[in-house]
C-alpha cells in the first residue's frame, strides 16, 4: 500500500532527531566504543539500586541491580526491546496478522496518547474521518485539535451498521474520508460488541474506500460472549489497520502502557512523534509488565484476564439486577456484551444533562450524560451512561434508586416546563 | 497579561472532556457519594500487591498500600497530588517567583513532552520563534514538524547575544509582513551543546527585551543544578524568579538529577497557559506515569531538602570532575587541533576544528570504525545546509581512561581528514 496519501503535513514535516537515532544505534551493537554522543546522565549516580514487585498470587517481580539500570536509564522510543519482542509474539499468537512481517509494533502511553499521534499523523485541519457513534468523549477531545471533520458512522446491535456507511461515504464526495474510528470489542459506551461477519463487512468497505481503520480495543480482553475475539488487525490482508492496545483495564491504568500495531511506514512516523514528545513510555512500568509476561508466559497472563473478566460480569450481572429492580419502565437499556458501561435510555425525556449535571449530583450519585459521546454535543440527548466497574453492589441498588427518583422528578419538572 | 494573543489555533480547539470536569468531583468526595462516571478499571483487578525499592545507601522504601493504589490508578491529569505539593514547595523556595499567587505547576511526562507541548500551544505554521545559534538539536525536530519562522540569534560565552536580539526584534517588528515573534526559547545553564551558562547580567537584559517585545520565554533548563564555577552558592537565578510581568514558563527535569527512565518532569508559569496545557495532557497521557511519581514523590519525602541538597551536590562534585578529566583530555591530545571554552556548567564540551570544513564525514567514519562517538555540530545549527565546525562531546558517561583514550583518537581522526582534505585541495 502507498501510505503517501494518508499523512498529514505535520507527519511529512517529522524529522527523527539524530541523538535519538545515534541512541538506538548503540544500544544495537556489542563493540566496545566510547561514547560521547547523547547526553546520558551517570548511572552511578542513579539513587535506586533495585526494586521488587510482589504479586497478588504471592510470586515476585524482582528488577536486580543491572536492570534497574535500564530502567532508570533513557530508552528506545519503539519500546523497551524485550518488551516489544513480546507484545509482538502475544499479537502474533492472538491476532494472527496476514501481514505481520510488515507490522511494527510501538509502546506508547496508553492508548489515547497513541490515538492522538494517529489523528496528529493522519488528519491535517478540514479531513474527514469516520467515527463509530456513540464513541468514548476522551476520542473526541484527542482528535478535535488536528481540526477533522467528525463524521458519525451510525451503530446498531452489532457496530456499525454497513449499508449507513456506505452511504455516509458516498455522501462525501469530492473530499473522502480517509481514515475511520472504530471501536469493536464491548463499545464505551453501548457495550456492544462488533461480529465477525460485520467486522469482515466494515473492512471490505475499508478496502474499497481506501481507508486506514484506527482500531481501540482497550476491552478486547473484557467481552462476556466471546474468549478471543476477531479483530480487524487479523482481518488485515491491505495493511490499513493500526491496532490499539491498553493495558489500563488488564495489569494497571496508572502505569500508563499501551501499544501500537501496524504498517511499518506508520509506526515509524508515530516513533518520532514519541522522540519528540514523551521520549519513550516509562521503563519503569515497561519493565514491570515485561518481567510479567516472562513470569507468566501467554497461558497465565490470559489466565489472569479470563479471571479478571469473571469479575467484571459478576459487576455487570449487579448492575443489571439492580437497573431491573428500579429503572424498569423508566428507561430502556441493553445488557452490554463487556466492557464497563450501561448505556441507557431515558424514557420521557429529551436530554439528560440537566438530569446528571445537577439532580444527581445533588444525591450524591455521578454518571455521565450521553451528550459527551456523540459528535453533536450541543443536540439533545437521552441516553446517560453508567459505570459498574468500581460500585459495590450496595452502592449500586442505592445509586439506581436514588436515580429513579430523581428520573420521576425530573420528568414531571419538564413537563411543568 | 493577556494571553489569548498567544494560544495557537490547535491549542484554540482544545476543549476539556466532559469527564475531566466530573474528576472534579473526585478531589473532595463526599462519603456517600457514587461514583458511576469514568471507566476506572476496579483496583483490586490489579496483579500486584506490594512494591518495594533499595535506596543507593541499602535502605528498603516500601509504598503504603494507599500509594501503590494511586501508583496503579489513573491520576489527577496536574500530577500525583502529594508530588505537586513538593514540587511547589521547592519551586517557592528555590526560585520565589514574584507572581507565584498567578502560577501553577503541572507534571509532565519528562520535560520534553511539556516543552513539545508549549511549542504546539503557542505557534501556528509560519509563526516567528526565537532561538539560539546554537540550539538543541530535539528541539529543532520538534519544530520542525510545527513548520515555524526561525530568529536563531547567535551566542557568544555567556549566552545569547542580547543588541543581536534586539536589532533583529526590531526588524521582524518593522517587517511585520512575515509575523510578528511571539516565543523565545533558552536553556540557561550548561547549555546543550555549547555548555555556556548566562550570566547574571545577561539574563536580566533578556528578560528586558522579553518584556518589552511581549515574548513568552520558555525557560528549559534540565542543568539548573549542575554549575561548577561556584563552589558553594546556589545557581544564578533563573526566568522564573525575575518573572515580574508572568511571561516565563519554566521546564525543570528529574531526568539528570534522578532518572530519565521515570520520565518525570514538570512544568511551571502562568495559570491560563498552564491551563491550556492541561486540557492536552488529558487527552494525551492523562496523566504522567503514576508509578514514577509516587516514587519519585517518596524518594523527595525521604531525602527532605538537606537531603536533596546532599544529592545535588554529590551529583555537582561528580560532574565537576568529568568536565575538568574531559578538558585534561581534550587540552592533552587536541591542543592545536581544536578550539574550546571550558564549559562551566551542564554536561558538554562544544569542540571547534577550525581547519576543518565540516565534522559531519570525519564523525561518521570514526562511527563506522567503532572508535568514537560525537554528534556533528550541524545537527545544532538552525541552517543545517551550511557545512559546521564544531562538533559535541558529551562527558557525563565516559570514565577518565576512556576520555583520555576517545581523545586520542579523534586527534587522530582529525588528523587524517585533514590530510584527506589538504589532498583534495591539492587535486588540480
Amino acid at each position: 500500500m502507498d501510505y503517501g496519501r494518508f499523512f498529514s503535513q505535520v507527519a511529512l514535516r517529522r524529522e527523527p532527531s539524530a541523538v535519538s537515532t545515534l541512541r538506538d544505534k548503540a544500544a544495537d551493537k556489542k563493540t566496545p566504543i566510547i561514547w560521547l554522543g547523547g547526553g546520558l546522565p551517570n548511572p552511578s549516580l542513579f539513587p535506586i539500586q533495585d526494586a521488587t514487585v510482589t504479586l497478588k498470587n504471592g510470586e515476585k517481580l524482582i528488577i536486580g541491580k543491572e536492570l534497574m539500570v535500564k530502567v532508570l536509564q533513557y530508552s528506545s522510543s519503539k519500546g523497551f526491546p524485550p518488551l516489544v519482542q513480546q507484545l509482538q509474539q502475544l499479537t502474533e499468537d492472538l491476532h494472527q496478522p496476514p501481514r505481520m512481517c510488515e507490522t511494527g509494533v510501538v509502546v506508547t502511553m496508553g492508548s489515547i496518547n497513541a490515538l492522538s499521534m494517529a489523528g496528529n499523523m493522519l488528519l491535517n485541519p478540514g479531513d474527514p474521518i469516520i467515527v463509530q457513534e456513540p464513541l468514548f468523549s476522551g476520542i473526541i477531545s484527542a482528535l478535535l485539535p488536528y481540526g477533522p471533520k467528525l463524521i458519525p458512522a451510525a451503530t446498531d446491535d452489532e457496530g456499525i451498521v454497513p449499508s449507513l456507511l456506505r452511504e455516509t461515504l458516498a455522501r462525501c464526495g469530492d473530499c473522502p474520508a480517509k481514515v475511520m474510528y472504530v471501536n469493536p470489542t464491548a463499545n464505551n459506551p453501548t457495550g456492544v460488541s462488533m461480529s465477525e461477519a460485520r467486522l469482515r463487512e466494515i473492512y471490505d468497505i475499508a478496502c474499497e474506500y481506501n481507508i486506514i481503520i484506527l482500531e481501540d480495543d482497550p476491552y478486547y480482553f473484557i467481552n462476556f460472549v466471546e474468549d478471543l475475539p476477531t479483530s480487524f488487525l487479523k482481518l488485515d490482508t491491505e495493511g490499513r489497520v493500526l491496532r490499539f492496545d491498553s493495558f489500563s483495564k488488564t495489569v494497571s491504568a496508572g502505569i500508563r502502557l499501551g501499544y501500537v500495531t501496524g504498517p511499518q511506514p506508520l509506526i515509524d512516523i508515530m516513533t518520532v512523534d514519541i522522540m519528540s514528545s514523551v521520549g519513550h513510555a516509562s521503563t519503569l512500568a515497561q519493565v514491570v509488565v515485561s518481567e510479567l509476561l516472562n513470569k507468566w508466559g501467554h497461558q497465565e497472563y490470559l489466565n489472569h484476564v479470563y479471571s479478571l473478566r469473571e469479575e467484571y460480569r459478576k459487576k455487570r450481572d449487579v448492575m443489571q439486577k439492580a437497573a431491573e429492580k428500579h429503572l424498569a419502565g423508566l428507561c430502556e437499556w441493553k445488557l452490554p456484551s463487556g466492557g464497563m458501561f450501561f448505556w441507557i435510555k431515558v424514557l420521557g425525556l429529551e436530554d439528560t444533562q440537566r438530569l446528571i449535571n445537577e439532580a444527581a449530583t445533588r444525591v450524591g450519585v455521578v454518571a455521565m450524560p450521553g451528550c459527551y459521546f456523540v459528535v453533536r454535543r450541543e443536540e439533545p440527548c437521552p441516553y446517560i451512561r453508567v459505570t459498574y466497574s468500581v460500585a459495590s453492589p450496595e452502592e449500586v441498588d442505592r445509586a439506581f434508586y436514588l436515580l429513579a427518583e430523581v428520573i420521576r422528578e425530573e420528568k414531571l419538572q419538564s413537563k411543568k416546563e | 497579561m493577556n494571553y489569548s494573543k498567544f494560544i495557537s489555533a490547535v491549542s484554540a480547539r482544545r476543549k476539556p472532556s466532559g469527564i475531566s470536569d466530573l474528576q472534579l468531583l473526585l478531589t473532595t468526595p463526599s462519603p456517600s457519594m457514587v461514583w458511576l462516571a469514568s471507566g476506572i478499571p476496579n483496583p483490586k483487578q490489579f496483579p500486584f500487591k506490594k512494591v518495594s525499592i533499595t535506596l543507593q545507601d541499602d535502605r528498603l522504601l516500601t509504598l503504603t498500600p494507599d500509594m501503590l493504589c494511586s501508583a496503579l490508578q489513573y491520576g489527577p491529569t496536574p500530577g500525583y497530588t502529594p508530588l505537586l505539593k513538593q514540587l511547589k514547595a521547592m519551586t517557592k523556595l528555590h526560585h520565589s517567583p514574584p507572581k507565584w499567587e498567578e502560577c501553577d505547576i503541572l507534571v509532565t511526562a519528562g520535560c520534553q513532552q511539556g516543552l513539545s507541548i508549549a511549542f504546539e500551544m503557542l505557534l501556528n505554521p509560519g509563526d516567528i520563534v526565537v532561538v539560539e545559534d546554537p540550539c538543541y538539536s530535539d528541539v529543532l525536530c520538534m519544530l520542525s514538524a510545527m513548520s515555524p519562522q526561525y530568529l536563531a540569534i547567535q551566542v557568544d560565552e555567556q549566552g545569547m547575544k542580547p543588541d543581536l536580539l534586539r536589532a533583529e526584534l526590531t526588524k521582524a517588528v518593522k517587517e511585520e509582513a512575515s509575523g510578528i515573534p511571539k516565543v523565545m526559547y533558552l536553556v540557561p545553564n550548561g547549555s546543550n551543546p555549547t555548555g555556556t551558562t548566562m550570566s547574571l547580567e545577561r539574563r536580566q537584559a533578556l528578560y528586558d527585551i522579553a518584556s518589552d517585545f511581549d515574548l513568552i520565554i520558555l525557560e528549559d533548563d534540565p542543568y539548573y543544578y549542575f554549575h561548577y564555577e561556584q563552589e558553594h552558592q546556589d545557581p544564578l537565578p533563573s526566568f522564573l524568579s525575575m518573572d515580574t510581568d508572568g511571561r516565563v514558563l519554566r521546564f525543570d527535569s528529574f531526568s539528570k538529577i534522578v532518572s530519565p527512565g521515570l520520565r518525570v518532569g514538570y512544568v511551571t508559569g502562568p495559570s491560563p497557559l498552564l491551563e491550556r496545557i492541561n486540557v492536552h495532557l488529558q487527552a494525551n497521557i492523562i496523566c504522567a506515569p503514576m508509578l514514577s511519581q509516587v516514587l519519585m514523590s517518596e524518594l523527595l519525602r525521604d531525602w527532605g531538602e538537606d537531603g536533596f541538597q546532599k544529592h545535588i551536590a554529590n551529583l555537582r562534585q561528580f560532574y565537576r570532575d568529568q568536565r575538568n578529566n574531559m578538558v585534561q583530555a581534550a587540552q592533552t591530545h587536541l591542543t592545536g587541533l581544536c578550539e574550546w571554552t571550558v564549559p562551566k556548567g551542564g554536561i558538554f564540551l562544544w569542540l571547534k576544528v577550525p581547519n576543518l570544513q565540516d565534522t559531519g564525514p570525519m564523525l561518521m567514519k570514526g562511527a563506522i570504525k567503532r572508535e568514537i562517538i560525537l554528534v556533528p555540530g550541524k545537527e545544532f545549527i538552525v541552517d543545517c545546509s551550511k557545512p559546521c565546525q564544531y562538533m559535541r562531546a558529551a562527558f557525563s558517561c565516559a570514565t577518565s581512561d576512556q576520555l583520555m583514550k576517545g581523545m586520542e583518537s579523534l586527534a587522530k581522526l582529525i588528523r587524517e581528514e585533514l590530510t584527506v582534505q589538504n589532498m583534495q585541495a591539492m587535486k588540480p
